[in-house]
């Protein structure tokens, strides 16, 4: 093992030295205000297979998800334990609806209960407005599953977490990095840049979606601060 | 065998194959079509181009040294790093950690390594079960044949082909349309993850700066094959580093729109090591396999280093008017299109495909397209011109001579050229032929010539006079 690890950095170093090209700058964007990045990322959101809903106020929030819960005949769900998903009460609403709530657990199967859901409840760590896309880090309360195995996923995003594009993704990591406490030169276990719904166009360039991810995916944005 | 006859007969083959050229002129051409919309029409388009073709080459310029932090970073984050000379050790690695953890199933995410290294077979021998869990890669895994394109692996089939053969492997009978086929993998599909041991996928790009693997796809099932396991493995050849999260944005503007049109796939995943202890699901252990099988080779070279600065996006494959005419699986090697030529000629193995370097008409259309800057035509040219001197030596032979020289001439005058590019006869049928170059002499042989008994090298010389007369004729007129 250590030898081929050798061999091959030896087998590297040999190589010829080259200049390191530069990087161009580009042409700075112009600043826009977050209800203005809100408006852009549920437009793009809207062109992604995806269902954008915008919300005023807290009662308007909970309404949408409880209206969501009845509409799909939610039944089981699997809710990530997380502050926004609490001071909106989700977990209150999933109980009047009479939705039970399925616990992970610690002892392997979480996946298994997380894939019996019929929804599965997330909160936005930051978006990206021009490409419609949401960032979610794993932690304590947040299991990866609950964006990916049920059939729909329902995520909620504050307003001032949208940035404008891609080219904010590395603030976007130093920014979850300091957020969880990791030491200079570590990310949370797992960040995850979702755009739509999964999709595949594997048969005939036919795009389908729902392939092994969410078949649906909605985005509640809250025009508001809490 | 992979010489030039076996790859002329599987050329001629495909191309007497209406149905397949009718796939693939519907599929290249609609990659072209997104790609050319999302980052062709694009203003910025050159500039991000050129940033992201700089992050490559300054990775690549770097390597041993970011390689070294990756090893680093990963032992940080808590995963493992191995390190493969060829692909026989990359197998023993994986297929050994397959062994030491009990592992009785493996779910996959598309991943061109591990069909570089034939991982499945290895896996399979020792008795693991390997489910391909990407839908192409599914659909192909049950036919029983290797992916025909980088980015749809299963481009040749069509729905009916998918049908039957779920029908036929599954006992899934089922209406014929996409959507219902695609549920039918889903649900076969979901239960292979929560019952696997281990999820092994490729890697898109790991960054220095953190130890993060960074996964792109749309279908969901590289995330399941990370999230359900015990154990991931991700396999990678030794280029596929960034330096830092700008650099990995700046590949991330390119890459996705290059490949589908899209701005961001439907999930890009940037992974730290296994699960930490307060978390429920993810992997308990994470391994990193780092793979050379000839590209610290291509690392050394003077002049090939930027064949590794492909992030396999697929762009040159659908624009290759070779590709678009005889498809992946002709090319008879893991990797096809432009850059499938340099890679398959370069890596361990590369000598048992000397046929590829002629599969190019050097139209440039690959190059054009390259959201990393990979100049295709220049660097297999520069390969032709070395299999000649070979051949001079008595090495691969005169066969490859004699294609470099006249490829060499034709080069001179690209005039022929962008006749050959078009496809357009000239006056010459034979020379159309010859500039051309194989496949595409097969290509045309098939079409507008019979057969031609004597051997290419014992026509050449007079050929050469032909072709020389023609471009001649052709400059003056032009
Ligand atoms: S060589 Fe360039 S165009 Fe071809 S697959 Fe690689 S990145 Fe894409």
């Amino acid at each position: 093992m250590t030898q081929a690890r050798d061999v091959i950095l030896a087998r590297l170093r040999q190589g010829p030295q080259h200049p390191l090209p530069g990087r161009g700058t580009l042409p700075a964007q112009a600043a826009q205000t977050p209800s203005e990045l809100l408006a852009q990322f549920g437009a793009a959101l809207a062109g992604l297979h995806a269902e954008y809903v915008r919300a005023a106020s807290v009662q308007e929030a909970r309404a949408v998800l409880a209206g969501l819960l009845a509409a799909r005949g939610v039944r089981r769900a699997a809710c990530w334990e997380h502050p926004l998903l609490q001071a909106l009460g989700a977990p209150e609403i999933l109980t009047e609806a009479g939705v039970e709530t399925v616990a992970p657990g610690a002892d392997g199967d979480a996946c298994r209960r997380i894939a019996a859901a019929d929804v599965g409840l997330s909160a936005v760590d930051a978006a990206l407005a021009g490409t419609g896309s949401i960032l979610l880090r794993t932690g304590p309360g947040r299991p990866r599953a609950v964006s990916l195995l049920p059939p729909l996923h329902v995520a909620v995003v504050e307003a001032d977490r949208v940035r404008p594009g891609i080219d904010d993704l590395p603030e976007i990591f130093e920014q979850l990095r300091q957020e969880t406490g990791e030491p200079a030169g570590r990310l949370p276990s797992g960040v995850f840049c979702v755009t739509g719904p999964s999709c595949t166009a594997d048969i005939e360039l036919v795009k389908t979606y729902g392939v092994h991810g969410p078949v649906e995916l909605v985005v509640l944005g809250l025009d508001f601060t809490l | 065998m992979n010489d030039r006859t076996a790859f002329n007969a599987r050329s001629r083959e495909a191309l007497a194959d209406t149905a397949l050229r009718a796939t693939l002129a519907k599929a290249t051409g609609l990659f072209a079509m997104l790609r050319e919309r999302a980052i062709g029409q694009w203003p910025e388009g050159g500039a991000r181009i050129a940033n992201a073709a700089a992050a490559r080459l300054r990775a690549l310029h770097r390597l041993p040294e970011l390689l070294e932090a990756v090893e680093a970073r990963v032992a940080e984050n808590g995963g493992t790093v191995h390190w493969a000379r060829d692909a026989a050790e990359a197998r023993a690695i994986v297929v050994g950690l397959a062994q030491s953890r009990g592992v009785r199933s493996v779910v996959k995410g598309k991943s061109m390594v591990t069909e570089e290294i034939a991982l499945n077979p290895a896996l399979e021998a020792e008795g693991v079960q390997v489910f391909e869990t990407d839908l192409g890669e599914y659909i192909i895994q049950l036919a029983g044949e290797p992916p025909s394109h980088i980015i749809a692996p299963a481009l040749h089939k069509s729905r009916r082909d998918v049908a039957e053969l779920f029908a036929r492997v599954l006992g899934e009978d089922g209406p014929d349309d996409p959507e219902a086929l695609t549920a039918v993998a889903r649900r076969r599909l979901r239960q292979a993850f929560l019952d696997a041991d281990m999820g092994i996928t490729g890697v898109n790009f790991v960054l220095a700066e953190n130890g993060a693997v960074c996964l792109l796809e749309n279908e969901g099932n590289i995330r399941a094959s990370t999230t359900c396991p015990r154990v991931h493995v991700a396999v990678m050849g030794l280029e596929k580093v960034l330096a830092t999260a700008r650099d990995a944005a700046d590949v991330m503007q390119v890459l996705p729109k290059s490949a589908t049109g899209q701005t961001m796939p439907a999930y890009f995943s940037v992974l730290s090591g296994p699960r930490r202890a307060d978390e429920t699901d993810g992997p308990e252990e994470f391994h990193l396999v780092i793979v050379d099988n000839g590209r610290s080779r291509i690392h050394a070279d003077p002049v090939l280093r930027p064949a590794l600065a492909c992030v396999r996006c697929g762009g040159c494959v659908n624009s290759c008017p070779v590709y678009r005419s005889i498809g992946g699986h002709a090319y008879g090697a893991t990797y096809s299109g432009p850059i499938g030529i340099l890679l398959s000629s370069l890596l361990d193995g590369g000598e048992d495909n000397p046929a590829l370097p002629g599969a190019c008409t050097t139209c440039g259309a690959c190059a054009e397209v390259c959201p990393v800057g990979v100049n295709h035509p220049r660097l297999i040219l520069e390969l032709r011109r070395r299999m000649a001197e070979e051949g001079a030596q008595g090495g691969v032979g005169i066969a490859a001579r004699a294609a470099a020289r006249a490829f060499a001439l034709a080069a001179r005058h690209p005039a022929l050229f962008s006749l050959a590019a078009r496809g357009v006869r000239v006056l010459d049928p034979e020379l159309a032929r010859l500039t051309l170059l194989p496949p595409l002499s097969a290509a045309a042989r098939s079409r507008t010539l019979s057969g031609v008994k004597r051997p290419f090298s014992e026509r050449w010389p007079e050929l050469a006079k032909r072709l020389e007369a023609a471009a001649k004729s052709e400059e003056e007129q032009s």
